[in-house]
């Protein structure tokens, strides 16, 4: 494994966001038995967008599961913000998910029967956040993701663009740095996709950290860094552009 | 849709319920249990049903004919089936009511001869003595009631009216036969022996018997003659009439001949009724009939069975509607699962109406079995619960009648009753967009508008027949057919009360903001629920709230005899005219009334040790005015106490006679309550209240709650203790003594008195005045019945009452014990509890259905909020929330649904009810409506509170977190 590499923004010394140590996880028992992963190492920094490619069944979802406490591994290490997931409690784990982690799925999965507002302030309201400022919270991570004006909205009411961008308000209101995106494009158009990829990067720049799995190359482009998996294990991991792929690949939306 | 497309529909409805068996088996089961209710209500309903054979062996066993003695010698008139209530005496209650002189000489003539002018020649007969009251006899605890007939039961004519249990029949003198009924209650058995009361005769029990239309019969079948003769022997002591020998009889013909109507009509003009074995197989024509063309038939037995008819109707009727709106949901939600496949279906070149067949595929499927189940179930019920059945119904069966028409007729009712909880479902799976229900994308449509306003007209039409409708006519029917109407109305509403939950979920924190909005996003599986709930609840309400007015109407009614726990015995007067000997120098007059004093005082020793503890004695005796003994110059009287005119509420000055009351109406009536202090509501009264008593502290503590010095001082002066003040004037109170025939037969002498009288305030009015003993006899009164009545500190226990009663029994008749225990409800607590727990389990079933199906609907959104951080007990509190949501909303609609009926029914009780004034107050004979508030609180609160609690409870918290997003 590598040593992890400098990006623009990163400062020695400053603590890392996410950290996964010979991380392994099998599923199944005997003959049945998978590895889905087999000793990964990562450390992701504030500001860092990392792209995690592979072939289907690499254990890229496996991965991301693992790093947001959803599964727990067969050994090896999860420290989020500094702090182990390993032996945590289900309601500890939930905390953690609740303050440290946002997740974006493919589908977005979003709540139909919240308002786009009330999805995004919804992990403050599982934290007990007083209403009023859950509010303002939510109109303010809507607004740096573009939609301000369709807080009031039901899910079915936005389009899938907007759906992933409430997702991604969702996953860092509060103090959340990590957003953990399990093929966020993946179920939209590529302008869309470019949209949404734009506003992940915004958020980085501002300081948070985000791992992103995908298999599309040009979205990789988008990443600071890039971690290529295969049958568990990272076989590459290079630099990304860390920026908007060169013009022709896409177009901004 | 065609043949084949039927079939492919059902064939993929039959997968699909093997399948999902956890809802199949659900919805199997809430179609099967009210099938299986109505089944059962069936095959007893007709089972119960005798044949004209059946009833005709019940009644005259093996023979030809039942004869009835009416009224010797009299011309007759009945119906076929003779009825002692219908039967005409034509000469008696006839146009003329004198009889014709060829009934005069008949009457004359022996039971014996008539019996042969009236009947064919030849004819056997076989006598039954059947008298209807009830004699004592002696049982292994003590004394019995019990009937006593004669009936030679070894005879083959008799077979079949008793059912031989065990032993053997009568054949030695003074054998009798017992009902099972009354050696169950009595202690004895076969083989032991008992004495009639006042008679030494033991009697050898041989056989048990039972009555096969009367299982409860407490009868003694003795051999003829034999019972009957040891009554009538006994009379002077028993005081019991005997039978005037035998005056019922089977009838055979010889040969086999028929007992025809002709016959019968002959019987009837000697004065015989006569229900024939024939005659009821065939009854003749109507019009072949003398009776039913001299009286009308009356219509109230129809009116009674249209009546019930209509209850049952209405009850099966709202059991149906909740199985439809129970089962309504988990079709809508099975039809949502199969979302993708229906839109396969659609894909692959169905039409709309195929998909409403796939749905609909699966309620006939599954209807069919629960129907099919259901039925079977309810017979083999029956079957099995047959003896039970027979002895809580106090019959025998006449036979196990299954009928094929009825038992498909159910059948079809299950069926469609499915089928009817699907239709909604089946359409809205058939307009769903194909391209929508394969890519997942939910659809949702606002709610057509014109369903609530329908559903609000409807409800507000069936409110307004129900309470103004019911001002005449067939009431019951109209009040129900009014309450159903309103409750379709309102579950028409449902959906849009959901909805408008939703709208105001905004304010709510996150638990109850996800539920009332998924609810109102599912109005599919939520509103139903809801409906449900609220029928439920709507039912209970209903009855509870009528059942609670019910009692509060009696409790207002009821009048304590004394005070709470008193015991008051009431002794035998020995008459003047039963004394047979008299010794030199003293009366019939004495002798009795010496023999009063000292039963009045055994009968006292004799409770004071039958009841340990019962406190100060007070005795006292009634007054009345003249000796009334017999003896020359006595004479019979009464004497009353005479409200002043210028006392009584003004309109009852103008009553009949003291008893009598005056109509008002209602405007007048309240204007007087309320203006005129003589006119006060009037308290109910004790049935027997006694007019005048003399008795000491005790008595006027004991019987009438008086604790008061100024009454003790004012008996001890000699004076009335008045207990209602507005019989009190200048310090007197005015009686009014009659002497009845002073002046020639029927004259009565009307005089007054006054006494000097104070007026005090009683707990219990048991008596309007008490005077001591001595100023009773300066008055002029005599004394006469003896009382007693203990206030202990404790009502006696039930087994020292009675013991008590046996003891005081034992003296002889017209001594009576009794023990005030104040108001006791008609309507126990007990059913009322029942029915409450009842409408909960309805209404948490309803809404645990729809928390299901939202659980199984919301799974993914529940791993999204895992995802997003929710603890491990969100998936719980999220199916609390949804299932209190559902009992909230259905509980708050069932609890307003329920008062239209309550209001209406009440109402048109009140209806009859006209106000009155008599010298007591007035009453206005109208009850309020009184409301359970108790058990509604229990219901609108309680039902969401419990509904959180079982939901909660019963979900686990578990939620699978990781899942495939890719």
């Amino acid at each position: 494994m590598t040593s992890t590499t400098t990006t623009r923004k990163r400062a020695p010394g400053q603590r890392a966001v996410l950290q996964l140590r010979g991380l392994t996880r099998t599923h199944g028992q005997g003959g049945a038995r998978v590895h889905a992963l087999r000793g990964v190492d990562l450390t992701v920094l504030p500001g860092e967008f990392v792209a995690v490619m592979g072939p289907s069944g690499s254990g890229k979802s496996t991965l991301l599961g693992l790093a947001g406490g959803l599964d727990s591994a067969t050994s090896g290490e999860v420290l989020v913000e500094g702090q182990g997931l390993g032996g945590l409690s289900r309601s500890a784990l939930s905390a953690v998910r609740r303050r440290a982690i946002g997740y974006v799925f493919q589908d977005f999965n979003l709540i139909p029967t919240l308002t786009a507002a009330e999805n995004v302030s919804l992990p403050r309201e599982l934290d007990g956040a007083p209403g009023r400022r859950t509010r303002g919270e939510a109109q303010a991570a809507l607004a740096e993701v573009g939609i301000a004006d369709l807080a009031d909205r039901f899910p079915d009411q936005l389009s899938g663009g907007q759906q992933q961008r409430v997702a991604i308000a969702r996953a860092l209101i509060g103090d959340r740095r990590l957003v953990l995106a399990d093929e966020p494009t993946g179920a939209l158009d590529s302008a869309t996709g470019e949209g949404v990829l734009t506003v992940l990067r915004a958020r980085c720049d501002a300081g948070a950290a985000a791992v992103v799995v995908t298999h599309d190359p040009r979205h990789a482009e988008w990443a600071d860094r890039v971690v290529l998996l295969r049958d568990g294990q990272v076989v590459e991991e290079r630099a990304g552009s860390g920026g908007a792929p060169a013009a022709g690949t896409g177009s901004r939306c | 849709m065609n043949l084949s497309a039927w079939r492919a529909a059902l064939r993929i409805a039959r997968r699909d319920a093997l399948r999902a068996k956890g809802r199949s088996a659900l919805i199997i089961a809430m179609i099967a249990l009210p099938v299986v209710g109505v089944t059962a209500a069936d095959v007893v309903a007709r089972s119960s049903v005798l044949t004209p054979q059946e009833s005709a062996t019940r009644l005259m066993g093996g023979a030809d004919a039942y004869l009835s003695t009416v009224r010797a010698g009299w011309r007759l008139e009945q119906a076929p089936d003779p009825d002692p209530a219908t039967t005409l005496v034509l000469s008696q209650n006839g146009p003329k009511p004198v009889p014709t002189e060829e009934e005069t000489t008949r009457s004359a003539r022996p039971l014996g001869q008539l019996l042969k002018e009236a009947l064919p020649a030849g004819a056997r007969l076989l006598p039954v003595e059947s008298p209807a009251g009830y004699a004592l006899t002696s049982t292994t605890a003590g004394q019995a009631r019990v009937q006593a007939w004669s009936l030679d039961l070894a005879d083959p004519l008799a077979r079949g009216i008793t059912t031989l249990r065990e032993g053997s029949w009568p054949d030695a003198p003074y054998e009798v036969a017992a009902t099972t009924g009354f050696l169950a209650g009595s202690g004895l058995s076969v083989g032991g022996s008992t004495t009639l009361a006042g008679t030494h005769q033991a009697l050898r029990i041989t056989a048990a018997v039972e009555y096969p239309g009367d299982l409860k019969a407490e009868r003694l079948v003795g051999r003829p003659g034999e019972l009957g003769a040891l009554l009538a022997a006994a009379e002077d002591r028993t005081g019991l009439t005997p039978a005037d020998g035998p005056a019922d009889f089977l009838v055979s013909l010889p040969g086999g001949a028929a007992f025809g109507w002709e016959d019968v009509q002959r019987a009837n003009a000697y004065g015989f009724t006569v229900a024939s074995r024939a005659v009821l197989a065939d009854p003749p024509p109507d019009n072949a009939v003398p009776l039913y063309r001299d009286t009308p038939l009356s219509g109230a037995a129809a009116t009674e069975a249209l009546k019930s008819s209509t209850i049952a109707v209405t009850v099966v009727g709202m059991a149906l509607l909740e199985v439809v709106l129970l089962a309504g949901p988990a079709f809508a939600v099975g039809a949502r699962r199969s979302r993708r496949q229906l839109a396969l279906v659609a894909a692959g070149g169905g039409d709309r109406s195929h998909i409403r067949g796939v749905v609909l595929g699966g309620a006939v499927v599954l209807a069919g079995t629960g129907a099919l189940a259901g039925t079977v179930l309810g017979c083999l019920a029956v079957a099995l619960g047959r003896p039970w059945l027979e002895a809580r119904s106090g019959a025998r069966f006449g036979h196990f009648a299954l009928e094929p028409a009825d038992l498909l007729g159910v059948l079809a009712i299950g069926v469609v009753t499915g089928l009817l909880a699907a239709i909604v479902p089946a359409v809205q799976a058939g307009r769903q967009p194909v391209t929508a229900a394969l890519t997942g994308r939910a659809a949702t449509r606002p709610p057509a508008i014109w369903i609530p306003v329908a559903g609000v007209l409807v409800a507000g039409a069936g409110t307004c027949l129900a309470l103004f409708g019911a001002l005449e006519g067939s009431r019951t029917r109209v009040v129900m057919l009014g309450s159903v109407i309103a409750e379709l109305g309102l579950v028409a509403c449902t959906p849009w009360f959901v909805g408008l939950l939703g709208r105001v979920a905004r304010a709510l924190p996150l638990g109850p903001r996800l539920a009332l909005r998924d609810a109102a996003r599912n109005r599919g599986r939520s509103a139903p629920a809801v409906a449900a709930v609220m029928a439920a609840v709507a039912g209970a309400v209903a009855v509870l709230t009528f059942q609670s007015s019910s009692d509060a109407a009696d409790r207002a009614d009821y009048a304590a005899a004394a005070p709470n726990g008193a015991v008051v015995l009431r002794s035998q007067q020995v008459s003047p005219a039963s004394v047979t000997a008299v010794a030199p120098g003293s009366s019939a007059a004495s002798v009795a009334a010496a023999a009063s004093a000292k039963a009045a005082a055994d009968l006292r020793r004799t409770v004071d040790q039958a009841i340990p503890g019962l406190g100060e004695r007070g005795d006292l005796r009634n007054l009345t005015y003249g000796a009334c003994d017999g003896r020359p110059g006595s004479f019979c009287g009464t004497v009353r106490l005479d409200m002043p005119a210028e006392n009584l509420c003004p309109p009852a000055a103008g009553a009949a006679g003291p008893g009598g009351s005056v109509r008002l109406d209602e405007a007048q009536a309240r204007r007087l309550l309320a203006e005129d202090p003589r006119c006060r509501p009037s308290a109910p009264a004790p049935q027997d209240v006694r007019e005048l008593i003399t008795g000491d502290a005790n008595v006027l503590r004991n019987l009438l709650g008086v604790d008061d010095p100024a009454a003790l001082q004012a008996l001890a002066a000699g004076k009335v203790v008045v207990l209602d003040p507005r019989y009190v004037k200048d310090g007197a109170v005015p009686l009014q003594l009659t002497r009845y025939g002073a002046e020639g037969p029927g004259g009565n002498q009307l005089s007054t008195a006054s006494l000097p009288a104070v007026a005090v305030r009683a707990k219990t009015p048991a008596a309007r005045a008490v005077l001591s003993p001595a100023a009773a006899e300066a008055a002029g009164l005599t004394p006469t019945t003896y009382e007693s009545v203990w206030l202990p500190a404790h009502a006696p226990g039930a087994a020292d009452e009675q013991r008590a009663t046996a003891a005081v029994t034992a003296h002889g008749p017209g001594a009576k014990l009794s023990v005030e225990r104040g108001y006791g409800s008609t309507y126990g607590d007990a059913t009322m509890l029942g029915l409450a727990i009842a409408a909960s389990a309805v209404a948490i079933a309803a809404a645990g259905i729809a928390t299901g199906l939202a659980a199984t609907d919301s799974r993914g959104d529940l791993a999204t909020l895992a995802a997003v951080g929710a603890g491990p007990g969100i998936r719980r509190r999220l199916s609390g929330f949804q299932c209190a949501a559902v009992a909230a909303l259905g509980a708050v609609l069932g609890a307003l649904a329920g008062f239209v009926p309550a209001a209406a029914v009440q109402r048109v009780e009140n209806l009859g009810a006209v106000p009155r004034v008599d010298a007591g107050g007035i009453s206005l004979g109208t009850h309020p409506l009184v409301v359970p508030w108790p058990y509604l609180a229990a219901l609108v609160a309680g039902l969401p509170l419990l509904a959180w609690l079982v939901a909660a409870g019963l979900t686990r918290s578990r939620v699978a977190l990781t899942r495939r997003t890719g």
